[in-house]
């Protein structure tokens, strides 16, 4: 079945935003009316635009005429969800602001997702995802990719359009579970910003605690000025060719795998050495220096091949390749889950694109091809929606306010932040989320400098409950409360969970409507199944740092070493920072995973296997560069340098500090000469008009570099939200930075002060999505096993407490 | 775990059975109960069925007819049963009791009937249990108009909690005890459902005097396209002192099932329902597609057990595991 045919979606605001938001209904089987401005969504111009529009309807409405507005008001009269991205103040002004559109059809479930928040200073600013990371900090908090000396390069992954999706679609997937019960939709409401914090594993609370308690330890950079590494991360995150010039990204973070690595590197003698033995944990940088000089002369000193066939013997050693993004659906394990697809399109031909970003069992996606400009006009406004409607409850009086998840229960058997990040983000609506932790408490809690400080974000609002799974009776317990939960989630590497008796078809068995997330990083079988993930492996095979690079090959592996460790330093900053990786990626799309199978199961589909995967995660968020057609346009590429990807959204540097303009739109050149107020731009032919600009782009950019240079930063920012022109500062401190101690974090309402049960008062990040009528709530991080004896006394296990504790099969 | 999805509650009954296809086969059955002694003392349910083919002229010619007559007592047990045609096991089946434990009355007539499994009479017999746990709601409808009962109150000591999807854990059909809301339960007037313009559409059927209920079930298959196409109807009624029939239960389904006797489509309509929870049933019957029609009865019990499914679309989909049976007796070349 397609568990949400007969739901209507219509899409607005034609961003890759609103595309792939609405995306996830139609591959399910929704009907998603894609409603596209005369001439064309932009998005159409994109290489990627066949893979967002898949299974989607075309209908042209132009917002500014009466009539089409009339027709819009038609559609959402019928509709079930509206997914938007328009410009602060645009529905209310031509009569669909939300109220206007609740009061005619009470059930309709609203999303919206804007660059800052409609209250934002910056409001008025175009949604784009530079402009947001331009002036909120995260271009800084990616220097490490530029060349030395470090400063704010142009960041090409859409982090914050990744998360802004998944955490609407966490608001409206939340919403539609609620309205089952209610009868009532309501406004959905997220913003790049907020939901870029959704990736952030440890960063924001190392520095509010640093902040805070400023004697407690200063947090060492990865790499210092001279660029030698700080940080005994960097040498469990190795990055290294190979003798036959393939980099390789190592990520042994956990004691076990740096043992095993440096093992194969041929240094294990070390551990016993009285010189190194402490290995990785030095203090001194030319320590770490020579460690890693070391590491990567190993690393060099064999071929791809060499290493292929030590991964395939020793299953704790392991390293990725980098990968462009183009070349991530290549990846033989996305081949291997089919989540590599070519879809042959009537307008496009052959489509080579991802696959869907949730496996579904018993579900399965059924990707359809993208509709040709207008195509549906005639059904739509005409016989309107194709199915029948799907029923509603009578709404209920009064409407209720309480947590839109409330009475979902999720059982996690998960561990580090990848998966358990996701079901901490449902706990902000409400999910009772019981995490079972091995007695010694999940590894990342302590894997930041400071005790339990990576370890917050992923325990926010959880019950957590230490059982010994090594005893059968600690796996009959999880089976107890796994009996009765709605969504049963696991991480483990393939295999594991079946050796413990707790996979899918073993809860099925006791729960046969069980929601069952195999959540894991490569997948639960396959040629990289067995292959341990961690945030930096899947942010090189995942396409992350050479997209951010702008680069599609390496060099050779003969290059000087110091070429070598630039690149190596580059490379990795490119693709990981603690306040975006693949492992926030994949988490919100973990999220999504539960909340599409309670859903789904809400509309008939019963309980199912469903999977996500942190590389298939990686890989919908670059879709705007991996996906290919015959023909297709080559997506922009930012330059070598880093400063942007053409003239028109590019990084100038101004009298003081840096601007970031994003002016390709249209509409935006008149704004931009406005701004400059240079005449001769205006009159100049060579960029007269759009396709003029593109073809003297080098030219431009030359014109552009002595205007902006005129005046400092912040001048050229005033003056840009003046004209509501995308031209912005750059903001010279990394992003926690920025929120933390200038006016940006409260103008933004980021923070929530919670009492942390070992830091005491802290603030934690706002909910990431906020639903009109129903309630959200910030709730604070537990410690491990801090609520054994309450899941043990809810699930109806009092008496056994002390036999438990005891026996050791709890603690 | 999260309390189940709200609908609509349908209130829209089918009205008159569509008149006969030609070339197809339609199967009628009923089942009257009535208390001619109150419900603290045994009922009688009064069972009648009959398939009939109807040529391309439209002609009835009955295959197969069969009738029953069970005395039970208020704990649902048969103290006597008569059939037509008679059964040489009918005393083996004294005695025994529905909804029981270990040896529910189906197990026990799958067990000794099993060579009679897709007749008219099995279905009857299959029916009784599922029929003898509903009728007590016949008897209510009377009980509270003349204020023997207080109104939405039935001393019933049961915990309903998760017995099928309309009680599932949370419903608004459940006290807080776990009983049912009989207080907010819908019943919907209805009118009947023989088709005037047919005569021969279904069996005779007399209504039973004082409080009673009425199970009525058709039954239609025809072939098509090398498929055998499937319409049911089904509905639980009652009449009310003042001559209204109000119903409970209704329900129509459509399916397709394959020259392999597999079922290749189905789907079910909620007409009837008295919670609103309850029209979530019908959203699940896809789980049986796929699976083979004749095995039906077990299958139904399994894949749409407890709060996965509803009791009454349940006995539903149970009946159409004589499809393929009934279907051997259809004419293999579809009428032009």
């Amino acid at each position: 079945m397609e568990p949400f045919k007969g739901l209507r979606v219509v899409e607005l605001g034609s961003t890759q935003a609103s595309a792939q938001a609405s995306q996830l209904f139609a591959d399910f089987g929704a009907e998603v009316i894609m409603v596209e401005p005369r001439g064309g969504s932009p998005l159409r111009a994109e290489a990627a635009f066949p893979f967002w529009a898949r299974g989607k309807k075309s209908v042209v409405l132009d917002l500014e005429s009466g009539d089409d507005v009339a027709r819009l008001q038609d559609l959402l009269r019928g509709a079930d969800l509206l997914i938007e991205t328009c410009p602060a103040g645009l529905l209310e002004r031509i009569g669909l602001g939300h109220e206007a559109l609740a009061r005619e059809n009470p059930g309709l479930i609203h999303g919206t997702i804007t660059g800052f928040g409609a209250d934002s200073p910056y409001a008025a600013l175009p949604l784009d995802e530079q402009v947001v990371q331009a002036c909120t900090g995260i271009f800084r908090t990616f220097a490490r990719m530029t060349p030395t000396p470090e400063r704010p390069p142009y960041v090409s992954v859409p982090f914050a359009t990744h998360s802004a999706v998944q955490a609407l679609l966490h608001g409206m997937l939340a919403a539609l579970h609620e309205r089952t019960r209610s009868g009532l939709g309501q406004h959905v409401e997220t913003n790049f910003l907020l939901a870029f914090l959704t990736l952030d594993s440890w960063m924001w609370y190392e520095y509010a605690i640093t902040k805070r308690f400023p004697d407690a330890m200063a947090p060492a950079p990865s790499f210092d000025a001279q660029g030698r590494p700080c940080h005994h991360l960097m040498m469990r995150l190795l990055v290294a060719p190979t003798a036959d010039g393939h980099w390789l990204q190592f990520a042994a973070t956990a004691p076990r795998l740096f043992k095993a690595k440096l093992n194969a590197l041929g240094l294990g003698w070390m551990f016993t050495d009285p010189e190194w033995s402490a290995v990785p944990m030095f203090d001194s940088p030319d320590k770490f220096m020579n460690l890693w000089t070391r590491m990567i002369e190993a690393t060099r000193a064999k071929t791809l091949a060499e290493w292929q066939a030590i991964f395939d013997t020793d299953p704790d050693v392991f390293a990725e390749q980098f990968r462009t993004a183009a070349d991530v659906l290549d990846h033989p394990q996305l081949v291997h889950d089919g989540l590599s697809i070519v879809q042959d399109d009537p307008q496009f031909g052959p489509v080579k694109q991802p696959g869907a970003l949730i496996r579904a069992m018993s579900t399965p996606a059924r990707p359809g091809t993208a509709p040709a400009l207008d195509a549906d006009r005639l059904q739509l406004l005409t016989k309107g929606w194709s199915l029948p409607a799907l029923p509603r409850p009578a709404p209920s009086t009064p409407a209720p306010r309480g947590l839109p998840l409330e009475g979902v229960t999720i059982v996690e058997l998960c561990s580090m932040f990848a998966a358990p990040g996701g079901p901490a983000l449902l706990t902000e609506l409400g999910a009772r989320v019981i995490k079972i932790e091995p007695p010694a408490g999940d590894p990342i809690r302590n894997i930041a400098s400071l005790p339990e400080v990576a370890g917050i974000r992923p325990m926010l609002g959880k019950e957590s409950i230490c059982i010994d799974l090594t005893k059968p009776e600690g796996r009959d317990l999880v089976r107890d409360l796994c009996r009765d939960a709605d969504v049963v989630v696991q991480s483990y590497r393939a295999g594991a969970i079946e050796r413990l008796g707790l996979d899918y078809e073993a809860i099925r068995a006791i729960n046969p409507d069980v929601i069952y997330l195999n959540a894991s990083g490569y997948g639960i079988d396959g040629p990289f199944g067995r292959r341990p993930a961690y945030a930096p492996s899947i942010g090189a095979a995942g396409g992350f740092s050479m997209t951010n690079l702008g680069i599609a090959e390496l060099g050779d592996a003969d290059m000087p070493l110091a070429k070598v460790q630039d690149l190596s330093r580059r490379l990795g900053g490119a693709g990981t920072t603690d306040m975006a990786q693949a492992d926030g990626v994949a988490c919100n799309v973990v999220a999504t995973a539960i909340l599409f199978g309670l859903v789904a199961r809400d509309l008939g589909a019963g309980g199912q296997d469903l999977r996500t995967s942190m590389l298939n995660s990686a890989s919908h968020s670059v879709s705007g560069f991996s996906v290919r057609w015959p023909g297709s346009p080559t997506p922009a590429m930012v330059d070598p340098g880093l400063w942007g990807t053409g003239a028109l959204h590019r990084i100038y540097q101004a009298a003081q500090g840096y601007v970031f303009l994003s002016a390709s739109r249209e509409g935006a050149w008149e704004r931009l000469v406005a701004v400059l107020g240079d005449g001769a731009l205006a009159t100049d032919a060579r960029f007269a008009t759009a396709a003029a600009r593109q073809a003297n782009d080098g030219e431009l950019i030359a014109a552009l570099e002595q205007a902006f240079a005129g005046r400092p930063a912040a001048q050229w920012q005033a003056e840009g939200l003046r004209q509501g022109l995308g031209l912005v500062q750059v903001c010279d401190r990394p992003i926690q930075a920025n929120l933390f101690d200038t006016e940006m974090g409260e103008q933004h309402h980021l923070m929530v002060d919670i009492v942390h049960p070992t830091w005491g008062e802290l603030p934690r990040q706002a909910p990431h999505v906020t639903l009109s009528r129903s309630a959200v709530q910030t709730p604070t991080a537990v410690m491990a096993g801090e609520q054994t004896d309450l899941v043990l006394t809810k699930a109806g296990k009092a008496d056994e407490i002390p036999h438990l504790r005891e026996t050791g099969v709890v603690c | 775990m999260t309390p189940p999805p709200r609908y609509p509650i349908p209130a829209t009954a089918a009205g008159y059975s569509p008149l006969r296809r030609p070339g197809s086969i339609r199967r009628t059955t009923s089942i009257d109960t009535c208390w001619p002694h109150g419900r603290e003392q045994p009922r009688i349910m009064r069972g009648a069925a009959r398939d009939v083919f109807t040529g391309i002229d439209g002609k009835a010619q009955v295959l197969d007819a069969a009738s029953m007559d069970l005395v039970v007592s208020p704990r649902r047990e048969i103290l006597s049963l008569e059939t037509e045609p008679p059964l040489a096991e009918a005393q083996e089946l004294a005695g025994i009791r529905a909804g029981a434990r270990g040896g529910s009355s189906r197990a026990i007539i799958a067990r000794t009937l099993g060579h009679l499994s897709g007749t008219p009479l099995y279905q009857l017999l299959d029916d009784y249990s599922g029929t003898s746990l509903v009728s007590v709601w016949g008897w209510m409808r009377w009980a509270e108009e003349t204020g023997e009962i207080p109104r939405g109150e039935m001393n019933q000591a049961v915990d309903m909690t998760d017995v099928c999807i309309g009680h599932a854990a949370g419903s608004t059909s459940l006290l807080a005890n776990g009983r049912s809301n009989h207080a907010i339960q819908q019943k919907v007037p209805v009118g009947p459902f023989v088709n005037p313009a047919d005569s021969d559409g279904w069996h005779v059927m007399n209504d039973l005097p004082g409080p009673s209920h009425r199970r009525a079930r058709r039954i239609d298959l025809w072939r098509e396209g090398g498929l055998v196409k499937v319409e049911s109807w089904f509905q639980d009624s009652a009449p009310m002192p003042d001559g209204v029939r109000v119903a409970v239960h209704e329900y129509a389904t459509a399916a397709t099932i394959t020259a392999e006797g597999t079922i290749a489509d189905l789907t079910a309509e909620a007409l009837i329902l008295p919670y609103t929870e309850c029209p979530g049933s019908v959203r699940q019957v896809h789980r049986l597609i796929g699976k083979q029609a004749s095995a039906l009865r077990e299958t139904v019990s399994i894949d749409l057990a407890g709060p996965l499914g509803c009791t009454h679309l349940n006995d539903v989909l149970r009946a159409l595991a004589a499809v393929p049976a009934l279907a051997a007796r259809l004419p293999e070349a579809a009428p032009a």
